[in-house]
Protein backbone atom coordinates (compact mmCIF):
# COMPACT_ATOMS: atom_id res chain seq x y z
CA UNK A 1 0.00 0.00 0.00
CA UNK A 2 1.47 3.45 -0.72
CA UNK A 3 3.11 4.99 2.39
CA UNK A 4 1.33 8.33 2.09
CA UNK A 5 -2.56 6.90 1.89
CA UNK A 6 -1.40 4.97 5.12
CA UNK A 7 -0.49 7.24 7.35
CA UNK A 8 -3.52 9.62 6.09
CA UNK A 9 -5.56 6.45 7.46
CA UNK A 10 -3.54 6.44 10.40
CA UNK A 11 -4.05 10.04 11.27
CA UNK A 12 -7.98 10.31 10.28
CA UNK A 13 -8.19 7.16 13.27
CA UNK A 14 -6.10 8.74 15.58
CA UNK A 15 -7.60 12.04 15.52
CA UNK A 16 -10.79 10.63 15.89
CA UNK A 17 -9.96 8.68 18.94
CA UNK A 18 -8.10 11.60 20.47
CA UNK A 19 -10.98 14.10 20.01
CA UNK A 20 -13.79 11.62 21.21
CA UNK A 21 -12.04 9.90 23.89
CA UNK A 22 -9.39 12.84 24.86
CA UNK A 23 -10.51 16.43 24.13
CA UNK A 24 -14.19 16.37 24.09
CA UNK A 25 -13.81 15.75 27.45
CA UNK A 26 -11.88 18.28 28.49
CA UNK A 27 -13.06 21.44 29.19
CA UNK A 28 -11.27 24.43 30.71
CA UNK A 29 -13.59 27.24 31.81
CA UNK A 30 -16.68 26.04 30.37
CA UNK A 31 -15.83 28.04 26.88
CA UNK A 32 -12.76 26.16 25.66
CA UNK A 33 -12.65 22.82 23.98
CA UNK A 34 -10.25 22.11 21.18
CA UNK A 35 -11.49 20.48 17.75
CA UNK A 36 -8.44 18.98 16.45
CA UNK A 37 -9.85 16.47 14.39
CA UNK A 38 -10.27 18.83 11.51
CA UNK A 39 -6.48 18.71 11.01
CA UNK A 40 -7.07 15.54 9.04
CA UNK A 41 -8.58 17.89 6.39
CA UNK A 42 -6.42 20.61 6.97
CA UNK A 43 -2.89 18.52 5.87
CA UNK A 44 -4.72 16.91 2.86
CA UNK A 45 -2.34 17.02 -0.25
CA UNK A 46 -2.70 20.20 -1.85
CA UNK A 47 -4.14 18.49 -5.61
CA UNK A 48 -6.49 16.46 -3.46
CA UNK A 49 -9.74 16.01 -5.04
CA UNK A 50 -12.16 18.82 -3.95
CA UNK A 51 -14.52 16.37 -4.15
CA UNK A 52 -12.99 13.74 -2.57
CA UNK A 53 -12.34 16.56 0.39
CA UNK A 54 -16.21 17.15 0.54
CA UNK A 55 -16.72 13.72 1.32
CA UNK A 56 -14.09 12.95 3.52
CA UNK A 57 -15.34 16.04 5.59
CA UNK A 58 -18.78 14.50 5.82
CA UNK A 59 -17.76 11.10 6.88
CA UNK A 60 -15.24 12.81 9.44
CA UNK A 61 -17.67 15.14 10.81
CA UNK A 62 -20.07 12.13 10.66
CA UNK A 63 -18.39 9.93 12.43
CA UNK A 64 -17.23 12.58 15.39
CA UNK A 65 -21.18 13.50 15.65
CA UNK A 66 -21.82 9.67 16.11
CA UNK A 67 -19.92 9.56 19.07
CA UNK A 68 -20.71 13.64 20.89
CA UNK A 69 -24.22 12.92 20.31
CA UNK A 70 -25.01 16.29 18.38
CA UNK A 71 -26.16 14.62 14.70
CA UNK A 72 -25.58 17.34 12.24
CA UNK A 73 -23.24 19.96 13.76
CA UNK A 74 -19.63 18.45 13.22
CA UNK A 75 -20.56 17.42 9.48
CA UNK A 76 -21.86 21.03 8.36
CA UNK A 77 -19.15 22.45 9.69
CA UNK A 78 -16.61 20.06 8.31
CA UNK A 79 -18.36 19.86 5.26
CA UNK A 80 -17.89 23.61 4.80
CA UNK A 81 -14.67 23.46 6.02
CA UNK A 82 -13.80 21.07 2.88
CA UNK A 83 -15.56 23.52 0.59
CA UNK A 84 -13.86 26.62 1.83
CA UNK A 85 -10.58 24.93 1.45
CA UNK A 86 -9.45 24.99 -1.99
CA UNK A 87 -10.58 28.66 -2.43
CA UNK A 88 -8.35 29.42 0.37
CA UNK A 89 -5.44 27.21 -1.06
CA UNK A 90 -5.85 28.73 -4.36
CA UNK A 91 -5.93 32.40 -2.67
CA UNK A 92 -2.95 31.89 -0.86
CA UNK A 93 -0.83 30.12 -3.38
CA UNK A 94 2.65 31.08 -3.61
CA UNK A 95 4.07 32.85 -6.61
CA UNK A 96 5.29 29.82 -8.22
CA UNK A 97 2.68 27.58 -7.29
CA UNK A 98 2.66 24.48 -5.32
CA UNK A 99 4.80 22.73 -7.55
CA UNK A 100 7.61 21.53 -5.22
CA UNK A 101 5.18 21.60 -2.22
CA UNK A 102 2.51 18.46 -2.13
CA UNK A 103 1.99 18.32 1.59
CA UNK A 104 0.84 20.82 3.79
CA UNK A 105 3.32 21.59 6.66
CA UNK A 106 5.36 24.64 8.58
CA UNK A 107 8.38 22.92 7.31
CA UNK A 108 7.51 23.04 3.86
CA UNK A 109 5.72 26.22 3.66
CA UNK A 110 7.38 28.32 6.74
CA UNK A 111 5.69 29.69 9.56
CA UNK A 112 4.10 32.85 8.35
CA UNK A 113 2.25 31.14 5.46
CA UNK A 114 1.13 28.04 7.76
CA UNK A 115 -0.50 29.65 10.54
CA UNK A 116 -1.98 32.30 8.64
CA UNK A 117 -3.51 29.62 6.41
CA UNK A 118 -4.56 27.19 9.57
CA UNK A 119 -5.82 30.14 11.28
CA UNK A 120 -7.76 31.24 8.62
CA UNK A 121 -9.50 27.47 7.96
CA UNK A 122 -9.62 26.78 12.08
CA UNK A 123 -11.66 29.99 12.34
CA UNK A 124 -13.79 29.47 9.52
CA UNK A 125 -14.57 25.80 11.22
CA UNK A 126 -15.19 26.79 14.34
CA UNK A 127 -17.42 29.95 13.72
CA UNK A 128 -19.89 27.55 11.46
CA UNK A 129 -19.71 24.85 14.14
CA UNK A 130 -20.35 27.30 17.27
CA UNK A 131 -23.18 28.91 15.31
CA UNK A 132 -25.03 25.95 14.65
CA UNK A 133 -24.97 25.40 17.87
CA UNK A 134 -26.40 28.22 19.28
CA UNK A 135 -28.74 28.33 16.07
CA UNK A 136 -29.95 32.48 16.51
CA UNK A 137 -28.38 35.78 16.13
CA UNK A 138 -28.90 37.33 19.35
CA UNK A 139 -25.38 36.15 21.00
CA UNK A 140 -23.85 36.63 18.05
CA UNK A 141 -20.32 38.32 19.73
CA UNK A 142 -20.39 35.89 22.21
CA UNK A 143 -20.57 33.21 19.92
CA UNK A 144 -17.50 35.18 17.48
CA UNK A 145 -15.50 35.34 20.85
CA UNK A 146 -15.94 31.79 21.74
CA UNK A 147 -15.11 30.71 18.00
CA UNK A 148 -11.74 33.25 18.44
CA UNK A 149 -10.75 31.42 21.63
CA UNK A 150 -11.31 28.31 20.93
CA UNK A 151 -9.42 28.50 17.43
CA UNK A 152 -6.05 29.58 19.65
CA UNK A 153 -5.94 26.30 21.15
CA UNK A 154 -6.80 24.29 18.12
CA UNK A 155 -4.12 26.37 16.38
CA UNK A 156 -1.89 25.87 19.09
CA UNK A 157 -2.31 21.82 18.99
CA UNK A 158 -1.78 21.71 15.83
CA UNK A 159 1.45 23.27 16.04
CA UNK A 160 2.63 20.98 18.71
CA UNK A 161 1.16 17.80 16.31
CA UNK A 162 3.34 19.56 13.58
CA UNK A 163 6.75 19.75 15.58
CA UNK A 164 6.23 16.55 16.95
CA UNK A 165 5.20 14.35 13.79
CA UNK A 166 6.32 15.78 10.69
CA UNK A 167 9.84 15.04 9.55
CA UNK A 168 12.09 17.52 8.19
CA UNK A 169 12.64 17.82 3.99
CA UNK A 170 14.31 14.24 3.19
CA UNK A 171 17.78 16.38 2.37
CA UNK A 172 18.53 17.17 6.17
CA UNK A 173 19.47 13.01 6.20
CA UNK A 174 21.67 13.22 3.16
CA UNK B 1 -30.10 18.29 -21.74
CA UNK B 2 -26.98 18.38 -22.66
CA UNK B 3 -26.72 21.83 -21.53
CA UNK B 4 -28.03 21.01 -18.64
CA UNK B 5 -25.46 17.95 -17.65
CA UNK B 6 -22.74 20.12 -18.85
CA UNK B 7 -24.23 22.64 -15.96
CA UNK B 8 -24.23 19.85 -13.69
CA UNK B 9 -20.32 18.41 -14.46
CA UNK B 10 -19.27 22.17 -14.37
CA UNK B 11 -20.38 22.98 -11.11
CA UNK B 12 -20.32 19.66 -9.60
CA UNK B 13 -18.15 20.96 -6.64
CA UNK B 14 -20.56 23.56 -5.44
CA UNK B 15 -23.27 21.44 -6.42
CA UNK B 16 -21.68 18.20 -4.10
CA UNK B 17 -21.16 20.84 -1.23
CA UNK B 18 -25.07 21.61 -0.90
CA UNK B 19 -26.15 18.04 -1.29
CA UNK B 20 -23.88 17.21 1.56
CA UNK B 21 -25.10 20.36 3.65
CA UNK B 22 -28.61 19.65 3.06
CA UNK B 23 -28.05 16.39 4.94
CA UNK B 24 -25.90 17.79 7.41
CA UNK B 25 -29.02 20.13 8.33
CA UNK B 26 -31.62 16.92 7.86
CA UNK B 27 -29.76 15.20 10.43
CA UNK B 28 -29.30 18.35 12.52
CA UNK B 29 -33.20 18.92 12.51
CA UNK B 30 -34.22 15.21 12.56
CA UNK B 31 -32.59 15.08 15.71
CA UNK B 32 -34.44 18.03 17.54
CA UNK B 33 -37.63 17.04 16.10
CA UNK B 34 -38.24 13.44 15.60
CA UNK B 35 -38.20 11.64 19.34
CA UNK B 36 -37.99 8.22 17.65
CA UNK B 37 -35.52 8.72 14.61
CA UNK B 38 -33.38 5.62 15.27
CA UNK B 39 -30.20 7.29 14.04
CA UNK B 40 -30.31 9.08 17.50
CA UNK B 41 -30.72 6.17 19.41
CA UNK B 42 -27.93 3.94 17.77
CA UNK B 43 -26.10 6.69 18.32
CA UNK B 44 -27.29 7.30 21.82
CA UNK B 45 -26.48 3.33 22.56
CA UNK B 46 -22.83 3.76 20.41
CA UNK B 47 -21.58 6.63 22.74
CA UNK B 48 -23.15 4.96 25.84
CA UNK B 49 -21.25 2.16 25.69
CA UNK B 50 -17.70 3.93 24.90
CA UNK B 51 -18.41 5.82 27.56
CA UNK B 52 -19.22 3.14 29.51
CA UNK B 53 -15.99 1.44 29.10
CA UNK B 54 -14.27 5.25 29.38
CA UNK B 55 -15.47 5.48 32.90
CA UNK B 56 -14.79 1.88 34.00
CA UNK B 57 -10.95 3.05 33.88
CA UNK B 58 -11.99 6.84 34.87
CA UNK B 59 -14.51 6.34 37.69
CA UNK B 60 -13.03 6.23 41.10
CA UNK B 61 -10.79 9.52 40.81
CA UNK B 62 -13.95 11.48 42.40
CA UNK B 63 -14.45 8.34 44.33
CA UNK B 64 -13.87 9.98 47.41
CA UNK B 65 -15.67 13.44 46.70
CA UNK B 66 -19.06 11.25 45.72
CA UNK B 67 -18.70 9.25 49.17
CA UNK B 68 -18.63 12.57 50.81
CA UNK B 69 -22.06 13.71 49.01
CA UNK B 70 -23.73 10.56 49.44
CA UNK B 71 -23.02 10.47 53.18
CA UNK B 72 -24.45 13.74 53.08
CA UNK B 73 -27.75 12.45 51.48
CA UNK B 74 -28.00 9.67 53.45
CA UNK B 75 -27.87 11.74 56.40
CA UNK B 76 -31.10 14.03 54.82
CA UNK B 77 -33.07 10.96 54.09
CA UNK B 78 -32.90 9.46 57.20
CA UNK B 79 -33.95 12.89 58.64
CA UNK B 80 -37.05 13.28 56.75
CA UNK B 81 -37.34 9.52 57.16
CA UNK B 82 -37.65 10.20 60.82
CA UNK B 83 -40.19 13.48 59.99
CA UNK B 84 -42.58 11.02 57.99
CA UNK B 85 -42.39 8.17 60.98
CA UNK B 86 -43.22 11.25 63.31
CA UNK B 87 -45.79 12.77 61.53
CA UNK B 88 -47.44 9.74 60.19
CA UNK B 89 -47.64 11.48 56.63
CA UNK B 90 -49.11 9.56 53.54
CA UNK B 91 -47.04 6.42 53.00
CA UNK B 92 -48.12 5.82 49.56
CA UNK B 93 -46.02 8.35 47.89
CA UNK B 94 -46.73 8.08 44.13
CA UNK B 95 -43.15 8.07 43.25
CA UNK B 96 -40.33 5.72 42.34
CA UNK B 97 -36.35 6.48 42.65
CA UNK B 98 -34.41 4.37 40.39
CA UNK B 99 -30.39 5.20 40.29
CA UNK B 100 -28.25 5.29 37.47
CA UNK B 101 -24.69 7.06 36.60
CA UNK B 102 -23.83 9.99 34.30
CA UNK B 103 -21.57 8.22 32.19
CA UNK B 104 -21.33 10.93 29.49
CA UNK B 105 -22.22 14.57 29.58
CA UNK B 106 -21.80 18.10 28.64
CA UNK B 107 -22.05 21.83 30.21
CA UNK B 108 -19.82 23.72 27.62
CA UNK B 109 -22.45 23.61 24.69
CA UNK B 110 -25.43 25.71 23.81
CA UNK B 111 -27.35 22.44 24.12
CA UNK B 112 -25.99 20.10 26.56
CA UNK B 113 -26.77 16.61 27.50
CA UNK B 114 -26.14 13.95 29.56
CA UNK B 115 -26.15 9.71 29.16
CA UNK B 116 -26.98 7.93 31.68
CA UNK B 117 -26.39 4.22 32.14
CA UNK B 118 -30.05 2.71 32.39
CA UNK B 119 -32.34 2.37 29.85
CA UNK B 120 -36.14 1.21 28.86
CA UNK B 121 -35.12 -2.24 30.02
CA UNK B 122 -34.67 -0.91 33.25
CA UNK B 123 -38.24 0.70 33.03
CA UNK B 124 -36.84 4.12 32.13
CA UNK B 125 -39.13 6.00 29.62
CA UNK B 126 -39.02 9.71 28.51
CA UNK B 127 -40.81 12.65 30.63
CA UNK B 128 -39.49 10.82 34.25
CA UNK B 129 -37.67 13.46 36.20
CA UNK B 130 -33.61 13.30 36.88
CA UNK B 131 -32.69 14.51 40.38
CA UNK B 132 -28.84 14.54 41.65
CA UNK B 133 -28.20 14.29 45.49
CA UNK B 134 -27.92 18.33 45.27
CA UNK B 135 -30.89 19.23 43.41
CA UNK B 136 -32.40 18.85 39.68
CA UNK B 137 -30.69 17.73 36.81
CA UNK B 138 -33.32 17.82 34.11
CA UNK B 139 -36.32 15.09 31.84
CA UNK B 140 -35.27 12.36 29.98
CA UNK B 141 -35.06 12.82 26.69
CA UNK B 142 -34.32 9.42 24.59
CA UNK B 143 -34.25 5.98 26.19
CA UNK B 144 -32.46 3.00 23.84
CA UNK B 145 -32.22 -0.58 25.91
CA UNK B 146 -29.61 0.03 28.08
CA UNK B 147 -28.95 3.94 27.79
CA UNK B 148 -31.13 6.87 28.06
CA UNK B 149 -30.26 10.63 26.87
CA UNK B 150 -31.05 13.43 29.50
CA UNK B 151 -32.26 16.98 28.52
CA UNK B 152 -30.68 19.11 31.58
CA UNK B 153 -31.69 22.38 32.58
CA UNK B 154 -28.78 23.53 31.20
CA UNK B 155 -29.95 22.89 27.46
CA UNK B 156 -31.61 26.24 26.01
CA UNK B 157 -35.22 23.66 25.31
CA UNK B 158 -35.53 23.31 29.14
CA UNK B 159 -38.16 24.62 30.95
CA UNK B 160 -39.26 23.80 33.92
CA UNK B 161 -42.22 25.44 36.56
CA UNK B 162 -40.45 26.16 39.43
CA UNK B 163 -41.75 28.19 42.73
CA UNK B 164 -40.07 30.48 45.52
CA UNK B 165 -40.09 28.82 48.81
CA UNK B 166 -40.70 31.81 50.43
CA UNK B 167 -44.14 32.78 49.30
CA UNK B 168 -45.07 30.20 46.77
CA UNK B 169 -45.17 32.54 43.78
CA UNK B 170 -43.75 30.27 40.62
CA UNK B 171 -42.73 30.87 37.57
CA UNK B 172 -40.43 29.27 34.28
CA UNK B 173 -37.09 28.05 34.72
CA UNK B 174 -35.18 28.16 31.93
CA UNK B 175 -31.40 28.40 30.43
CA UNK B 176 -29.91 31.39 28.52
CA UNK B 177 -27.08 29.25 26.47
CA UNK B 178 -23.91 31.33 28.45
CA UNK B 179 -22.57 30.27 31.97
CA UNK B 180 -23.73 26.58 33.29
CA UNK B 181 -24.26 27.79 37.03
CA UNK B 182 -27.18 29.86 36.21
CA UNK B 183 -30.68 29.91 35.04
CA UNK B 184 -33.00 32.34 34.86
CA UNK B 185 -36.67 32.51 36.87
CA UNK B 186 -39.22 34.54 34.78
CA UNK B 187 -42.89 35.43 35.37
CA UNK B 188 -42.30 36.46 38.76
CA UNK B 189 -44.31 39.64 39.39
CA UNK B 190 -42.72 42.28 40.10
CA UNK B 191 -44.20 43.63 43.58
CA UNK B 192 -42.79 40.20 45.26
CA UNK B 193 -39.61 40.75 47.11
CA UNK B 194 -36.57 38.26 45.99
CA UNK B 195 -33.85 38.26 48.15
CA UNK B 196 -30.67 36.77 47.23
CA UNK B 197 -30.19 33.21 49.22
CA UNK B 198 -33.99 32.52 48.75
CA UNK B 199 -34.27 28.74 48.05
CA UNK B 200 -35.93 27.60 44.39
CA UNK B 201 -38.02 24.57 44.88
CA UNK B 202 -39.70 22.25 41.95
CA UNK B 203 -42.99 23.44 41.55
CA UNK B 204 -44.10 19.41 40.43
CA UNK B 205 -47.03 21.05 38.77
CA UNK B 206 -46.32 19.34 35.14
CA UNK B 207 -46.02 16.20 37.23
CA UNK B 208 -42.76 15.18 35.95
CA UNK B 209 -40.85 16.17 39.36
CA UNK B 210 -41.80 15.60 42.54
CA UNK B 211 -42.76 18.84 44.42
CA UNK B 212 -40.22 20.44 46.85
CA UNK B 213 -37.08 19.60 45.09
CA UNK B 214 -33.71 21.97 45.61
CA UNK B 215 -33.18 23.99 41.92
CA UNK B 216 -31.23 26.61 43.41
CA UNK B 217 -30.57 29.95 45.05
CA UNK B 218 -31.71 33.72 43.72
CA UNK B 219 -28.67 35.39 43.27
CA UNK B 220 -30.45 38.75 41.93
CA UNK B 221 -33.20 40.08 40.35
CA UNK B 222 -34.59 42.16 36.82
CA UNK B 223 -37.12 44.13 37.06
CA UNK B 224 -39.49 44.76 33.62
CA UNK B 225 -41.47 47.94 34.19
CA UNK B 226 -42.99 47.40 30.43
CA UNK B 227 -44.32 43.51 31.38
CA UNK B 228 -44.26 43.78 35.38
CA UNK B 229 -42.58 40.90 35.77
CA UNK B 230 -39.34 40.20 37.02
CA UNK B 231 -36.27 37.24 36.09
CA UNK B 232 -35.00 36.07 38.76
CA UNK B 233 -30.82 34.57 38.57
CA UNK B 234 -30.64 31.34 39.93
CA UNK B 235 -27.90 30.12 40.96
CA UNK B 236 -28.20 26.21 40.28
CA UNK B 237 -27.62 23.69 43.19
CA UNK B 238 -27.02 20.77 41.04
CA UNK B 239 -22.55 21.42 39.65
CA UNK B 240 -23.12 20.05 35.94
CA UNK B 241 -19.43 19.80 36.02
CA UNK B 242 -19.09 16.53 38.56
CA UNK B 243 -22.28 14.48 37.85
CA UNK B 244 -21.99 10.86 38.29
CA UNK B 245 -24.73 9.66 40.77
CA UNK B 246 -27.90 10.51 39.96
CA UNK B 247 -31.60 9.20 40.33
CA UNK B 248 -34.23 9.09 37.75
CA UNK B 249 -37.92 9.36 39.21
CA UNK B 250 -41.06 8.17 38.23
CA UNK B 251 -44.32 9.80 38.58
CA UNK B 252 -46.92 6.62 38.95
CA UNK B 253 -50.37 8.61 38.84
CA UNK B 254 -49.03 10.96 35.78
CA UNK B 255 -51.29 9.41 33.68
CA UNK B 256 -54.05 10.14 36.05
CA UNK B 257 -52.89 13.80 36.88
CA UNK B 258 -52.55 14.17 33.07
CA UNK B 259 -55.79 13.41 32.18
CA UNK B 260 -57.71 15.34 34.57
CA UNK B 261 -56.18 18.29 32.96
CA UNK B 262 -56.85 17.09 29.57
CA UNK B 263 -60.28 17.01 30.43
CA UNK B 264 -60.68 20.75 32.39
CA UNK B 265 -59.14 21.93 28.46
CA UNK B 266 -61.32 20.13 25.99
Amino acid sequence: MNRELLSHIIRFVLLVIVQVFLLNNVQLNGMINPYIYIYFLLVLPVDFSPNGGLILGFILGFIIDLFSQTLGMHTIASVFFAFGRPYVLRYMAPRDGYEFTRTISIRQMGWLWFLTFSGLMVFLHHFVLFFIESFRMSGFFFTVGKSISNSFMTLALIVVIQLLFTRPPKSSYE
Amino acid sequence: MRNFLQFIWNNQFTLLFILLEIVGFALLTTNNHFHNSKIQSASASLSGSFADTRNSYAQYIGLKEENEKLLDENRRLRERLEQRVRYRLDPNIPFEYTTAHAISSTFHLGNNYIVLDRGSSDGIEPQQAVLSPQGIVGVVYKVSEKYSTVLPVIHSQSRISCKLTRNNYFGLLHWDGTDDHYATLENIPNHIGVFDGDSIVTRGGSGIFPPNILVGFAEGSEKDEASGFQSVNVRLATDFRKIYNVYIVENKVRQEVDSLIQTIEE
